[in-house]
């Protein structure tokens, strides 16, 4: 018996080992030191900073592989701007807090997390990739990527490819085995939740509260990592990229709020590199997915009211400036894929368009409202919990009469039911099949926005709660 | 102390209510987990794979691409679809988007043409001669005939006559005969080009009937269906219109239903270009 558990053992090591090792080791140093070139001077957490690196270096590589850069010189550039990073983060090393409490909530939080996302990563193991779509597009475009097929043999060009190109990175040195990148997205889930749950200042949160933040943080990551999309599939690791273009978007918009508006409500608004980096995050949705401009456009329009209302900045033309350049980084980030549509030639058809017309005629399929409320009260009741917590915490919200987090947080839900509403409306598939096949999907977006905002309510209660009992 | 633990009460309950919500998933993540680590040195990941994308005949096309350039892919031809099914290209070696048309593999389709041949097909022995006249469907491509047991040592003569004109006509015995894995689809029998590959017969050479006779049978329970595709009898669905005339090359061993054929026009230029199918054919 021992001797099998010990065999057993052996070769889970050698396994993880051969599949992983190489991948994690390099996802873990060149994306954090390849990001320090320009977090130097952040003040955000190390693993936001290297979720950044993950985002930044995947644009890189997009880029490169649009010019025609070789696969080699390509990764010979980013080793070199990585060791650049290493020399500039030695130089800067006595600046850098290397207090790594392990015994900290939040290590304890990504150790238990850290569990589930093993659990998948176990999971895509034993169950080969078979989302028909994933294969065709996602997986397609993470294969073209690392064999570096030129963008006019990719099966789908006119879509952008983040996502892919991060499921490349994980597969690079794991022998292209498609299961390794897709496990690791749970992973990366993980690091993105729990970095912006603990971003958040817990700092007046007594130990009782900040283990129950702690729970909440856990159980949030459980429903997240386990929630499927319908036959069977996870929104995580079935190799489908609607988590990834939801919860980018979600994480970038809501830290940004967080630290600009409800934070620092007298302060002028500054484009330092930590509104910058947050910025990058936001609106690399596009990059994701073609949804991604929606949620773009959400996220912009519902931060610009919440400026508006909830801000004491005077209008002068230096208040002014650094909103321009933040909407000039915005509109460079969200023009990559048409930059590199124009530079390779190709056509991106009506894939990324709005169908204007057919949204300003909608009103003549008013007829088909009930069914849409019939999709979505269906959709609202397979994750019930979710909107009644969200309600509850709502609640809470309104008698601490925190409005400004109420409105940063209803706005984008808000605007997101009128986008689903007019997409379905509007959309010139049969209205049944396509409300079967995307109203959950969309939906999704909405589910993330609950979820991020279920965390801040929790947090501001909790440090209401613990101010009045002291 | 007692005021403030009374004070966190609602802490405590919520935080009660998370490990009860937590736990169950815990522990089952914790078993699955132990579970995996477990059978991660014997589970067959490919055996599963190959089942799980069986319908797709991964393997049969695996064989074949491995010979072409990396990013060709042969015409592939399934009963209710023509192209790459769900993405199968993706799960092939190289990144396989230019299909070459050429190349073609039929996929799941090689079947009797009639289901009961009984009202179709009229049968009479004569001298020992076993002739079989057949109505063909309205759009067809007949690839052989399949024999409904094996028979004895002794050989035949069979001939293949459409439009008062023999189309085919050669000696077989029992090893001429292809065999598979999968039973119901064995003991076919394909009918010789003038090369060392085979014919097909379509809607051109036949129209709507066909004559089969088989030489020197000495038992009356002799027993055969005509194969192909057609898109009346179910064996090829919507996806008659598009399909080529050609050469059969080679089946699958597995599942003769599969074979791989060559556009008939560009036979030569195919030859020339991939020395392998010459090669793959025993003599």
């Amino acid at each position: 018996m021992d001797n099998v558990i010990y065999k057993n053992l052996v070769f889970a090591v050698d396994f993880f080992w051969n599949n992983y090792f190489y991948s994690i080791v390099f996802l873990l140093i060149i994306p954090f030191f390849f990001s320090y070139l320009f977090t130097s001077k952040s003040k955000l957490p190390s693993d936001i900073n290297w979720l950044f690196g993950i985002i930044i270096l995947s644009i890189f590589i997009i880029l490169l592989h649009a010019h025609g850069l070789s696969k080699n010189l390509t990764f010979i550039i980013i080793y070199i701007l990585s060791i650049a990073g290493f020399v500039s983060f030695i130089k800067n090393m006595n600046k850098f807090n290397f207090r790594m409490n392990i015994l900290s909530l939040k290590s304890l939080v990504y150790f238990i997390s850290f569990i589930f996302a093993f659990d998948a990563l176990l999971v895509t193991y034993f169950e080969p990739i078979v989302a028909g779509d994933s294969l065709a597009y996602w997986w397609s475009k993470t294969k073209a990527l690392y064999q570096w097929q030129p963008l006019n043999l990719f099966l789908s060009p006119q879509y952008p490819h983040l996502g892919s190109t991060i499921w490349m990175l994980a597969i690079n040195y794991a022998d292209g085995n498609e299961f390794v990148g897709r496990g690791l997205f749970a992973t990366l889930q993980a690091i993105i939740f729990i970095s912006f749950c603990f971003a958040l200042n817990l700092k007046n949160l007594d130990l009782a509260s900040r283990i129950v933040y702690g729970g909440v943080v856990v159980l949030s990551y459980i429903f997240l990592v386990k929630l499927e999309m319908g036959g069977g599939l996870t929104f995580t690791y079935s190799g489908y990229m609607d988590w990834l273009v939801a919860i980018i978007p979600c994480f970038g918009y809501f830290l940004f709020g967080y630290r600009n508006i409800l934070q620092n409500k007298s302060e002028k608004y500054q484009l330092h590199v930590d509104n910058a980096i947050l910025i990058v995050f936001f609106s690399s949705a596009a990059l994701v997915k073609a949804e991604g401009y929606t949620d773009i456009l959400i996220y912009l329009v519902s931060i610009s009211l919440c400026f508006v209302f909830f801000t004491n900045k005077k209008i002068e033309i230096k208040n002014i400036v650094p909103v321009i350049i933040s909407f000039f980084i915005i509109f460079i980030i969200i023009n990559i894929n048409n930059y590199i549509y124009l530079i390779n030639e190709i056509s991106i058809g009506n894939t990324h368009g709005f169908n204007v017309k057919g949204i300003l005629l909608s009103y003549q399929n008013i007829d088909r409202t009930p069914l849409i409320i019939e999709y979505l009260i269906k959709s609202t009741l397979n994750n019930s919990w979710v909107y009644i917590t969200y309600m509850i915490l709502l609640f809470g919200i309104i008698i601490i009469k925190r409005f400004d987090l109420l409105v940063l947080s209803l706005l984008p839900i808000l605007l997101y039911y009128f986008f689903i509403y007019l997409v379905f409306m509007s959309t010139t598939s049969p209205i049944e099949w396509h409300l079967s096949t995307t109203l959950f999907r969309l939906n999704y977006h909405i589910i993330i926005m609950m979820i991020f905002s279920n965390i801040m309510f929790i947090k501001f209660l909790l440090n209401k709660y613990n101010l009045r009992n002291k | 102390m007692i005021k403030s633990i009374i004070k966190k009460t609602p802490l405590y309950i919520i935080f009660f209510i998370i490990i009860l919500h937590a736990i169950p998933h815990l522990s089952s993540s914790i078993n699955r987990i132990y579970d995996g680590l477990k059978k991660i040195d014997t589970y067959p990941r490919q055996e599963y794979k190959a089942k799980l994308y069986g319908h797709m005949v991964i393997d049969f096309i695996s064989s074949v691409t491995t010979e072409l350039e990396i990013t060709t892919l042969p015409y592939l031809i399934y009963p209710t679809h023509n192209g790459d099914l769900y993405g199968v290209a993706m799960l092939l070696d190289g990144y396989r988007v230019n299909v070459n048309k050429d190349i073609i593999m039929f996929l799941d389709m090689d079947k009797p043409i009639w289901k009961d041949d009984k009202s179709k097909c009229q049968r009479e022995i004569n001298n020992n001669n076993l002739t079989k006249i057949c109505q063909l469907p309205d759009n067809y491509i007949i690839t052989g005939i399949q024999f409904s047991e094996a028979f004895g040592n002794s050989s035949h003569t069979i001939s293949f006559e459409c439009k008062n004109k023999i189309i085919s006509k050669f000696i077989f015995d029992k090893s001429n005969l292809i065999h598979s894995e999968n039973i119901p689809y064995d003991n076919l029998l394909k009918i010789p080009n003038k090369d060392k590959f085979y014919k097909t017969i379509n809607k051109k050479d036949c129209d709507k009937t066909i004559t089969i006779t088989i030489s020197d049978i000495k038992e009356n329970d002799f027993h055969f269906s005509i194969t192909g595709l057609s898109g009346e009898g179910g064996t090829a669905g919507n996806v008659m219109d598009n399909v080529p005339e050609h050469i059969i090359i080679l089946w699958d061993k597995k599942d003769a239903r599969n074979y791989l054929a060559v556009n008939k026009n560009n036979l030569n230029k195919i030859l020339n270009k991939y020395k392998f199918i010459n090669n793959s054919y025993k003599d």
